[in-house]
Parts: structure tokens; sequence; C-alpha cells
């Protein structure tokens, strides 16, 4: 019975993850006021242009109506993870009309307003993470519409390797079985409708001007032209009409270098320098000391089966091979429940390897994606002294209730770290990010599975050698006002891998130009400094948005009750506004009418102090020495029986004057009385 | 008047004993502080005739005797470190003590030689001397305040690395409280030979 229902449940998923990722870029379904179904026909154009690390996208797409009456529609479509849509614009004709970023409830009823009273109006709203939507309404017979989408995000880079990525397929969620895509947008009329027939054509134009010579330029999932030469190219889809229903991803690289760079990108925005540090380590792996605790965590589900499993336990036996004697391990396994391999973590011994090799053999992947089990058990108890527990999570599947296991990582990581594996396309690749940024660890996608033991090896030697831990950024400074920068949590640099750190600093550009920015840290248990002049700077666009977009992004990833909830809210919708930034608080609306002028809900402001880490106890191996001589004590002591002691002798001084007055008082009287005596006696 | 003059040397008497008891407070005071000084002035004379087997005895029948040297570049500070973290050597200067895996634990007491460990900040230098002249460069990592009554210092722990402690707050006016002062550093890449 139970299976049964279990069986339903999954063939219903599949069937809606196969309908859904054979349609999504099918996009715009209009419907008509008889509340008939037409299609249109519609082209997309892609057009990225990518300087260093940040890219620019503009999405446009044309649609026409070919029904007799008035028509509406919407679709949905996902992003980068860490993407921020600026840019609304929707062209009828000669008439443009750019959108405004508001409230999101705001940018809602001003479109159905623009909609009731039959003005033609465009809305995009993010539903969830890296889940976006278009709206699109009042479209009048016969005519043709444009809209086009601007977004800025970041490129990817691991060990020389750049990559752009660029979805063009979205899967259902799952939260605990049930799909909730259905859910997400019930709130959000009307239901979305997908179109069928012919794929749509997708055009993408990528003009690549990496600031360095290109070693070479690469997509992986698409047939494509590539033009030019040096530092410089233009990539083109070879085949417009086959593109969709795939991620694009376009990989390029640079020559290796054998230090650890940094790069400085500056934007001025709102009369602020907003700056990204990039620091990119050498790719070459240089194992340091460094005693581990190694936990993989791999998931076992069904959706597994196949290439991705064998690969996992590849990259698996692999991470074995390479273990230290000294380390510690375990390797638990999931799908419905956890499978761990130990109790806890052990020895690296060769009776306990040989343990593993036999446990990983013996896998096979069956199941649904519980994560809840297998993540208490990687996190619980405390590492050995000494030792530094690298948690390594696996995964293929979505996760639903995103805030509870977050929440669960932020009461229990400690100092361990948390390193995500996302595999395939359906993967919730936000949580992920989510995860490891709490974890200090880092995320990896791997869309491909011919590429996961590849990739999961190339992760798992990183972790032997981290370039610097430790890591500290000290910004420019002119006024009091620190620079504001996220992540908060700063993680660990490792080969092959880069960090960015964007800030927000205290003042213009012209101003802060004389100082210096400084990043310390540790290298193999050495105190490494480096700095770069803030006048050396590489202009670039995005850096701004980019930081917004990440200050909105960490608001929320703080943990629950480290901040003010109406707090958290009115900063980061604040941010959106300032930035104008599509935000899960705030929306783009275009309606085609002379735009009213806009007033910014005045918000409040209220500092808090930030939460301070708690301390671990150490080995107790040697008491804290006595390191006081108790000079102050005894100091203080002296002085206050001093004054008391003045006191005292004040106060004799008083009390004889007091009474030698009073006697020379009693003795006029005695006097006065003598002599008056002998007056009568006289 | 028999009463008056009992009164009177009652008082006289109570602010004698005041007296002596407040000067003894303060000799110790002075005690301490003069000790700490003497006691660097005197290191300093025995480790001038340090040679590669260690520093002289600073005086006859004396249970320390220099080990080190530390400066703080950034804070003009000139330390002279005694061997051993115990009570009694600690009242001449700051105590030095290193485990068998290159950790270098530095201890002082926080109102006389390690007065200075608060405005310790990230980054600056602290060098160290050794007798045989061979010298060390580290730089600051972290500050931070532990509880001694659950924290244990690692002597074993993988070095190198100093670790500088003294008690904190820095001028509570309590003796004896549980909280210290950590502060860690590692060597400073590139300035070691």
């Amino acid at each position: 019975m139970k299976f049964s229902r279990k069986c339903l449940l999954a063939l219903f998923a599949l069937a809606a993850a196969s309908s859904l990722q054979a349609q999504t870029l099918a996009g715009l379904q209009l419907v008509g006021d008889a509340g008939a179904v037409a299609a249109v026909t519609q082209s997309t154009e892609v057009d990225i242009r990518v300087t260093g690390l940040l890219a620019r996208t503009t999405v446009t797409q044309r649609f026409t109506n070919h029904t007799q009456g008035w028509a509406e529609g919407r679709y949905v479509f996902p992003l980068p993870d860490g993407a921020s849509v600026d840019e609304l614009r929707i062209t009828i004709g000669e008439r443009i009309i750019e959108g405004e970023v508001r409230e999101k409830a705001d940018a809602r009823r001003v479109f159905e307003t623009a909609r009731a009273q039959g003005q033609t109006a465009g809305l995009v709203e993010q539903h969830r993470d890296n889940l976006f939507s278009t709206s699109l309404t009042n479209i009048a017979p016969g005519e043709d519409i444009v809209v086009t989408i601007g977004f800025g995000q970041t490129v990817d880079y691991r060990h020389g390797r750049f990559t752009l990525r660029f979805p063009t397929t979205t899967l259902p969620r799952f939260e605990n079985g049930h799909v909730t895509e259905s859910r997400t947008l019930a709130n959000a009329p009307p239901a979305p409708v997908y179109a069928t027939g012919a794929p749509p054509r997708l055009a993408m134009t990528v003009d690549l001007a990496a600031g360095f010579d290109l070693a070479g330029v690469q997509s992986l999932h698409h047939a494509v032209d590539i033009r030019g030469r040096g530092s410089d190219c233009t990539i083109e889809l070879a085949e417009p009409e086959h593109a969709a229903g795939r991620d694009f991803e376009l990989v390029w690289s640079a020559r290796d270098e054998d230090r650890l760079q940094g790069a400085l990108f500056v934007e001025q925005m709102r009369g602020q320098a907003h700056a990204l540090l990039m620091l990119l380590p050498p790719r070459e792996f240089k194992p340091v000391a460094l005693r581990r605790e190694l936990i993989l965590v791999i998931d076992r589900s069904g959706s597994m089966q196949g290439e991705a499993f064998e690969q996992a336990r590849e990259a698996i036996r692999l991470a074995l091979d390479r273990i230290d004697h000294d380390d510690r391990f375990n390797v638990i396994a999931f799908s419905n429940s956890a499978l761990p391999l130990f109790d806890g973590p052990v020895a690296a011994s060769q009776a306990n390897l040989d343990r593993a090799y036999r446990f990983i053999e013996q896998l096979g992947a069956d199941g649904g994606t519980e994560i809840d089990a297998a993540m208490g058990l990687a996190m619980a108890g405390l590492p050995d002294p000494g030792y530094l527990r690298q948690i390594v999570f696996a995964t293929d599947g979505a996760v639903a209730n995103e805030a509870q296991q977050l929440a669960r990582i932020d009461r229990e990581i400690d100092d361990s770290r948390l390193f995500a594996i996302g595999i395939g396309h359906g993967v919730n690749d936000a949580f992920l990010n989510r995860a490891a940024r709490r974890g200090h660890g880092t995320t990896t996608l791997i869309k491909d599975p011919r590429d996961i033991a590849g990739r999961m090896s190339e992760l798992l030697m990183q972790l032997e050698s981290p370039v610097l831990e430790d890591l500290q950024i000290d910004w420019p400074q002119t006024g009091n006002t620190p620079a504001e920068t996220w992540p908060e949590r700063i993680p660990d640099l490792y080969a092959g891998q880069p960090l960015m750190v964007l800030a927000r600093l205290d003042g213009p550009a012209s101003v802060i130009d004389r100082g210096t920015v400084r990043a310390t840290g540790l290298r193999d248990l050495r105190f490494v400094e480096m700095e770069w002049p803030m006048r050396d700077y590489f202009s670039a666009p995005g850096v701004a948005r980019a930081w917004a977009q990440a200050r909105i992004e960490g608001l929320a990833d703080r943990p629950e009750g480290s901040m003010d909830a109406q707090l958290r809210h009115d900063e980061r919708l604040l941010t959106a506004l300032e930035y104008r930034i599509v935000s899960p608080l705030t929306s783009l609306v275009a309606v085609d009418r002379t735009p009213r002028r806009t007033e910014a809900a005045e918000l409040r402001r209220v500092a808090v102090a930030g939460a301070a880490p708690a301390d671990r106890d150490a080995a107790a191996l040697h008491a804290m020495p006595a390191t006081d001589a108790g000079s102050l004590e005894a100091g203080l002591r002296g002085l206050s029986i001093l004054t008391i002691v003045l006191l005292m002798i004040f106060n004799r001084r008083f009390n004889r004057l007091e009474r030698s007055r009073r006697e020379a008082h009693a003795d006029e009287a005695d006097d006065t009385q003598g002599f008056s005596n002998t007056g009568e006696h006289a | 008047m028999i009463k008056a003059s009992d009164n009177n040397l009652l008082s006289r008497l109570l602010i004698a004993s005041l007296l002596l008891a407040a000067f003894s407070q303060l000799a110790q005071f002075g005690w301490i502080h003069g000790k700490g000084l003497v006691g660097q002035w005197l290191m300093a004379s025995a480790w001038a005739e340090s040679d590669e087997d260690g520093a002289a005895s600073p005086w006859p029948g004396a249970r320390t005797r220099p080990a080190a040297r530390l400066f703080v570049p950034e804070l003009e500070l000139d330390r002279l470190v005694v061997e051993g973290v115990q009570t009694p050597n600690l009242a001449w200067g700051p105590g030095i003590e290193t485990g068998p895996n290159g950790h270098v634990l530095i201890a002082a007491h926080r109102d006389t030689h390690f007065r200075f460990l608060g405005d310790l900040e990230r980054g600056h230098r602290i060098e160290l001397e050794q007798p045989a002249g061979v010298i060390r460069n580290w730089r600051v990592q972290e500050s931070r305040i532990v509880d001694s009554r659950t924290t244990r210092l690692d002597m074993n722990a993988r070095g190198p690395l100093l670790t500088l402690v003294t008690c904190w707050p820095l001028d509570a006016i309590d003796a004896g409280g549980p909280l210290r002062l950590v502060v860690s550093a590692v060597p400073s890449e590139g300035e070691n030979s």
C-alpha cells in the first residue's frame, strides 16, 4: 500500500518534471478574452557581455498576439544563483516603457490596476531564490510586443577555468515527495500555462572581454561559433533552433600563475565606492600540515542511479586512497534515511579504510532525498582537538524545507567546514550555496554526470591544501563608518577556487583613492599579508548591484534570532529599492502611461549589536597560568585604608577643635559668673 | 576626663594600626612593581652576559634566568622573558615555556609586564630573540578572551605557534579572576630565515 503510493508520487513527479523540462522556455502563452488558449510565435535573444568576472545579460523576447482579442500571459524562468534583475523594458511599436522597482505587493497592485484599466503592463517578480516570472497583460490583437530583461551575475572561476552559465531549464522542487512548483506560484494569477509544439528559437551572443589572454573558449552543451582573438572574442550559438532544454555553459581559461593573485574592481553608485576584491589562488595543489576529519555524505537516492552514482562511488574511492593515516574519517550514505559507515569519525587505519571500501562497493542507489538525518550525523559532536572537520555533502536532489535545514546548520556547524556538491540540472543550488556559506565552505555544481568523479576528486584534493586560512580584509576608510562587507564570514581560500568579497566603502572612489585594501591570513600556519592600492583598481559596471544583491541575500542568510525580523525585512527592502533590483521583496513593474514619481517609504534604522561567537573548550593539557600579581588590589586597598585614616585624623582634629571651643566658651561663662559673684561679694 | 582620654587612646591605636595596614598594602604594591622593574634590570645584565649555553644566572641562587627577549616594535616594548611560567618566576618578568611541537607560551602579570597585551592588534610584529642571538619574527593573528575554568592550553599543539597570556580584564580591581586574554601569533612569512 505504502509502496504503491510512493510509486505513484514518484511517477507523478517524474511526469511533472519531464513535461516542465521540455516546455519551460516555450514560455509565454497568451490567454485571450474568451478564455481560449492561443499559442504565440516568439523568439528569444540573449546578449551577454563579460568584463573580467562580471557578466551583464540582456534577454530580449518577442511575442505576437495572433488572436482576435486582447491577451495576457505569464512565464517562469530560472536565473543563475546570485543574479540580480535590474531592468525591464517593454517595446510596443514605437513606444518604450521602462520598468521601475517597487515593493512586491505594491508592484503587483500597480500591475493589477493597469490590467483592470486596460493598460499594457509588465511585471517581473522573484519567487524563490533563482526562480523569476514575467507577466504581461493587455496585449492588443495582432500586436507585436518586445520584452527586455537585464540582469547582472558573476562568472564562476575554478582551477583556471571560468564558467558562464545560463539556465534554460527548471525542475520542480521536492518537499518530502510533493511537487511544490504550483504552490510557489499559487498567489499569482493567472496560473501559468506552458506552450506546446515546436521548441522556440534561442539566439545567444556572448561578448567576452576576459582582461587577459584567453587560453581556450569552449561551450559544453551547445554547438557554437567563436570569433576573435587575444583577450576578446564573440561567441554565437550555431543552432538556435535546437538550443533550448539544456543549460548553456561557456568555459574559458587563463594562463596558470603559480602564485596567489588578486584584482580589485570598483564601481561608484549613490556617491559611494563599491569594491569587489577577487583573489585567484594558484592552480597547483600543495599539501600543507593539516590534521583533518573528513566526513563524506553521499546521496544514494533513486535519481542518482546509473552513471551519477558510479562516478560518485569512484570519487569516494579516490578520497579514501588519498586520506592520510593521521587523519580521521567517516562515510554517510543517505536516501530515505541515513546510513553511516561508522557511528562517528574513526582513525584512518588500514582496517577502517578496508571496511569503507567494502561499504562503498555494496551501496546501491534507491529511494528519496531526505538530508535531515544525514546532516545531523555529519555534524554530531565535536571533532578531536587539533582536527579540522570537513564535511563534503553531495546531492542531486532539491531540498524544500530549506529554512529548517539552514537553522540546523547554524546551530550545529560550529567550527566545521561544509562543502556542498550539486549534481545534475535539477539541484537546488541556492540552498547549497547558503548551506556552504554558513559552513565556511564552497559549492561545486556539476551538471554533467560524466564529470562527477573528476570534479569531486578535484574538490577533495583542494580540501587537503588550503592556500589561505583565517582570511581577514581591511578596507580603506575615510570617516567613522567601516566598509560593509559581504560575505560576512570570509571562507578559507583553496587552490583553484577564487574568492570574491564585496564591500561598500565609506566615501566616493575619488576620496578613497589614496587608501589600500589589505588582506591578511594564514598560509601553512604562517602569517601572510597582501596589499592593493585603491588607485590601481579596474572600473567595472555591476559591482554596486552585485554588492546590493549580496547584502539582500546575506541579511536573509543571517541565523534566525540574530537580528530583529522587522529590521531585517526593512534593510533588505531598502537596499533593493535603493539599488533598483528585483528581489524576494521587490518587483519590476512597467505600465504604459506616464509614470508618476514614487516615494520610497522611509524606513526605521536601528543599530543592533552583533552576536559574539562562543569559545570552544581547548585540550585539557595545561591550565592557564596565574597571571595576576595582585598589585592593583593591594594598591587600592592601601589607598582606601589611607583615606579612612585621613578621614579619622581629620575627624579627631575637628572634634578636638570643637571641644576646645566649647571649653573656651564654658570658661568664659565661668569667668563672668565668678566676676559677678565677686562683685556681689564686694 | 578619664573616659575621654581612654577614647583618645583607642582611636589613636586604631589610626596607628590602620596606617600600618595601609602602608603594608602600599608597600606590597611597590614591592610587586619594584620587583618587576628590578627583575627586568637584573635580567638585562644577565642577558648581556649570555652565550650559546644560555644566559647567566641573574643573581646567586636565582631560581630562574632570562630565556628570551621580546620586542613589539609598534608599541616600542622590550621585555626580558624568564624561564618557566610558575608564579614566583613571573614576578621578575614574563615567563616562557615551549611545548614539544614548537608551541611557545609566554605568560605575564596583567598589572606589570603584560599591561600592553590589550593594545596588540592583528598584524602587529613581535620579535623574539633567543640567547644565541637568533631572532624570530611573529605576527599577531588573533586576540580572544577565554575562561580559564573551561579552557586549557594545548602545549602539544603543532607549532610554530606563539601564545601570549595574561589576566583579563586588564584593569580589574579583584585579583585572580577566571578570565584570560590570549593572543596568538604565527611566524611571519618571508621575514624568517
